[in-house]
């Protein structure tokens, strides 16, 4: 029997299904043997969107991706795809893709309230290379910065981070990871002094026990939601906490479901940690061998602008120092959190916190907990991130299969190119930070660059000031992305490039940062993106980008896995790809613009270059030659960067990176990568990768090649440099702002799953934009009723800020509970960061989206 | 027209009422399950009619833990 066409096709989806399912449906086999691949050419590739980092397969014909599917060698996703997924071949393929630089122009020239006109690329990058230059000089170190991406392939942030450290010597470069996921790593550094998660995914098979703390993973991260089910489903016993400010779908599976008043989870947390304490439930050797007991400085405030009441009112603005204490000390700081206390001040039932710290504490149950951003978004979010590593500690409860606290993350490569390669104003690639000056002399070594060239982070090297082209001492250089605006109200900085992020729509407070900022007259800023976002509009010079597969590329996921891709197709017109925008606008800045004379007198070679001979052809970048790019099959790739540029500059870039991580003389061990050849041919790897193997679960014998000459299977939390790891007590502080009689309700921002993010991509895939069109406010009936609106009507969410107007929801799939609202942040056409408050974590500098006080009025 | 393939899961106790409704909603058929909870089955829509609502009112059937896509091919165009 021949198959038509559509015969074929459904055969091919039915046998993939079944392939992932784990189901032999009958004749379905014997169908396929029949047919040939339809001329489509299959390569793998990173899924575009969240932290998961699934593998999907592309399938191209004719320079144009025709069909995916879930990639079912892929042990992340297992052939499986979340909706977002399913129809990401879409998003190259929107009908407003930018394929040309757009500048403000009046009268031929540039000018602020100039429309956008097309220019070149070489105009493009002379006007920009004149405002960067000209306000280096003016203004220091933090008069220009980058505002990078946990979406940026690893290369990307590299070439980034040398780009503003090395070649504009200056610290104003941070990525958006800094609004999803420095808390978790400000907590990984306290706690264990090396970043990331000491599990991985298998633990979804492992665990017992699944505890939910400020994830929604039903709609955020479906794919290990699909994989944490199927444990539940098939594994006797199992049981799934969740805990959150609102009911989600994840409470249909939950077997514990806990709806809490925001901020109590920190009480609820202590109060975890005094039931194991109280019913003598902790594993003493474990702490006796392991762990340090220490109490964290209090009354902090919440990362506001230093005039802001709040921060004047607070006894220790910004102080993250902690002390050393004794168990008893410890247990003593947590015992005031009763069951009574957390329950009255949660308003979760008692008997729903008992279940919940009977599983923590019953020696037999494997735990795994995780979190997303309801505990990063935080104003303690360093703190909560640590108490949750306080209750595992306790019971010894990590770096085993199943038992794991695990920070998960929202973005591809939060963990890959943010925190790994290091694009955070105080970091420097593998853990290295700006604070010491050792590491930055050992990044100028890698970097053939003349000692002192890196900003240190209070402008002092070798005891002495660091000097500046502006003539003045270097000075305080660090700058996170929440001051990065404020600087740019402030006219403290001048030129700013954003970069593969959406950061007008993302950040908080737009009304009274954000926007004034970036259109203050004397203040130059760059957008590069695939899309006319919120960001581009609201910029001076758009720069169009060739986007994920139209470049080769490598993402680093949530379980420390690498996973690179090959470039699939060709990006739009003259749309170019972040790292060739990087590398090409280089050539356009001289040393001499940049760098002071004593600087450059140290290596009289680099006299009179541009910072591209001197970051990029510098002998190690450029290495590797030209080369057709193939997969073991024998198909042939485009890799454009190194048509344009004349070398392999993925591979020169990788390479170079792993001198970083996997070199024999580097200051911090823990990181190793394998070659750049390698990651073609797997399905990613975890690193530590040491001779080709990689680490499942760290700091435990037989597991983590780093943990040698202790007993078989013992722990040894090599971080930090006695080998124990950190438990801090912190207290229950309240929200920075909490309602009140007048903004009588709570506002928790977040995702749904159909768009990612700000909707940059998904709303332009039209199955995706018409199931999800616009955001809504998710309310209860009651309190909708209370304010005489009816489910559909048109309501205004007010705050001291800023207001937007949108249709009340009272039966979707988010049921708040009476008092709080959920408003997603997709919506270009609702901005909810006009309503938003900027107030962070002092610690870690990260916005608290989840908490602000607003009314709701009709509209 | 667009041919997906979706992994639904339920508990195992309420399988056979979900099949027979999914069974009943237009472009789905059902080719098979296992006793764990999961049902393969397959979702054709032309594109006027989003298969993102289909996939949403699949996630809505009363029982459904998750639906999870596996492949999709757009048919319509000529390749």
């Amino acid at each position: 029997m021949k198959l038509t066409r559509r015969d074929f096709i459904k055969t091919n989806a039915i046998a993939a299904t079944a392939t992932a399912a784990g189901i032999t449906i009958p004749g379905v086999k014997e169908a396929l043997a029949k047919v040939d691949s339809d001329g489509v050419r299959w390569d793998k590739a990173a899924c575009r969107y969240c932290g998961t980092g699934c593998s999907v397969l592309m399938g191209v014909k004719d320079g144009k991706v025709v069909a995916s599917q879930g990639d079912p060698d892929a042990p992340v996703n297992k052939g499986l795809n979340c909706i977002k997924g399913y129809f990401l071949p879409k998003i190259l393929y929107g009908e407003d893709r930018l394929t040309k630089p757009l500048l403000r122009k009046k009268n031929g020239k540039y000018d602020k309230n100039g429309d956008f006109t097309e220019v070149s690329w070489d105009e493009a990058f002379k006007t920009m290379a004149e405002k960067f230059t000209a306000a280096r000089k003016a203004k220091g170190a933090k008069g220009i910065g980058m505002f990078g991406s946990g979406q940026w392939t690893l290369w990307e942030g590299y070439a980034a981070s040398k780009l503003i450290k090395a070649g504009f010597r200056s610290n104003s470069l941070d990525p958006n990871a800094r609004h999803c996921m420095a808390s978790a790593v400000g907590a990984f550094m306290r706690g264990f002094g090396i970043d990331e998660p000491m599990g991985c995914y298998d633990d979804l098979e492992h665990a017992d026990v699944f505890v939910l703390w400020g994830a929604n993973m039903a709609e955020m991260h479906p794919i290990l939601w699909s994989r944490l089910t199927d444990t539940r489903l098939t594994k006797p016993g199992c049981e799934v906490h969740v805990l959150s400010t609102f009911e989600h779908r994840c409470f249909e599976l939950a077997d514990n479901g806990m709806v809490f008043t925001p901020q109590t989870d920190l009480a609820i947390c202590n109060y975890i940690a005094n039931y194991i304490i109280q019913n003598k439930a902790y594993n003493q050797k474990f702490i006796d061998n392991h762990v340090n007991f220490n109490i964290t400085t209090t009354d902090i405030g919440y990362g506001l602008r230093d005039n802001h009441p709040l921060q004047k009112a607070a006894k220790n603005p910004n102080k993250g120092k902690f002390n050393k204490c004794s168990f008893d000390e410890y247990a003593k700081a947590v015992s005031e959190y009763t069951v009574e206390k957390a329950s009255k001040m949660s308003g979760v039932p008692k008997k729903n916190l008992e279940r919940l710290a009977k599983a923590y504490a019953d020696p037999k149950k494997k735990v795994t907990s995780f979190w997303t951003m309801g505990m990063n978004q935080h104003t303690r979010g360093v703190w909560m991130n640590g108490l949750v590593y306080n209750i595992h500690l306790l019971m010894g409860k990590i770096s085993e299969p199943g038992n794991s606290p695990f920070s998960l993350t929202g973005q591809p490569s939060a963990c890959g190119t943010a925190r790994e390669v290091g694009t955070f104003t105080h970091r420097l690639p593998a853990d290295l930070v700006t604070k010491k000056d050792a590491h930055c002399k050992f990044a100028e070594k890698v970097w053939k660059l003349p000692a002192g060239t890196i900003p240190r982070h209070n402008g002092m090297s070798d005891n002495a000031a660091q000097s500046d082209i502006s003539g003045k001492p270097m000075g305080k250089t660090l700058i996170h992305a929440v001051a990065m605006h404020r600087a740019l109200k402030d006219g403290v900085m001048n030129c700013f490039w954003v970069m593969c992020n959406n950061n007008m729509q993302a950040a908080a407070n737009f009304n009274e940062e954000s926007y004034p900022g970036w259109r203050a007259k004397d203040n130059f800023i760059v957008v590069s993106d695939p899309y006319p976002t919120v960001s581009a509009q609201a910029a001076d010079l758009i720069l169009p980008t060739a986007m994920w597969i139209e470049k080769e590329g490598a993402y680093g996921n949530a379980e420390r896995r690498t996973q690179f891709w090959r470039q699939q197709v060709k990006g739009p017109g003259d749309a170019k790809s972040d790292l060739w925008q990087l590398m090409e606008f280089s050539k356009y800045v001289k040393v001499e613009d940049v760098w002071p004379a004593d600087l450059i007198a140290k290596k009289p070679a680099y006299k009179g270059k541009t910072l591209f001979d001197i970051l990029y052809k510098n002998g190690q970048v450029d290495k590797f030659p030209k080369q057709q790019v193939t997969d073991s099959e024998g198909n042939k790739y485009g890799n454009d960067e190194m048509d344009h540029f004349g070398f392999y500059a993925q591979k020169g870039l990788f390479e170079e990176y792993r001198m970083f991580n996997s070199a024999e003389n580097i200051p911090k061990k823990g990181h190793e990568m394998a070659p750049f050849d390698a990651y073609h041919k797997a399905r990613g790897l975890r690193w530590p990768v040491i001779n080709g193997k990689e680490t499942l679960w760290r700091f435990r014998e037989g597991y983590d090649p780093h943990v040698k000459d202790v007993g078989k299977g013992e722990v040894k939390f090599y971080g930090k440099p006695d080998g124990k790891a950190n438990i801090i007590f912190g207290p229950y502080e309240p929200a920075a702002e909490s309602p009140d009689k007048e903004y009588d309700m709570w506002l928790s921002t977040g995702r749904v799953l159909e768009h990612w993010h700000s909707g940059s991509m998904t709303r332009r895939v039209p199955e995706l934009y018409r199931a999800v069109p616009d955001a809504v406010v998710f309310m209860h009936k009651d309190d909708a009723k209370k304010r005489r609106l009816r489910n559909g009507a048109m309501c205004k969410v007010v705050s001291r800020r800023g207001e937007i107007t949108a249709r009340v929801e009272t039966r979707g799939r988010n049921k708040p509970p009476k008092g709080l609202i959920f408003v997603p942040w997709f919506d270009a056409g609702r901005l909810i960061n006009k309503v938003t408050l900027d107030a962070t974590d002092p610690l870690s500098k990260e916005t608290d989206y989840k908490k602000c006080a607003v009314k709701v009025v009709k509209a | 027209m667009n041919i997906s393939g979706v992994i639904v899961k339920a508990y195992p106790e309420n399988l056979v009422t979900i099949k027979q409704t999914l069974s009943t909603m237009a472009g789905i058929e059902v080719h098979g399950n296992n006793e764990d909870g999961r049902i393969v089955i397959t979702v054709e829509q032309d594109n006027a009619n989003s298969i993102s609502d289909m996939l949403m009112e699949i996630q809505d059937v009363p029982g459904v833990l998750s639906a999870a896509m596996i492949y999709q091919q757009d048919c319509s165009s000529p390749n």
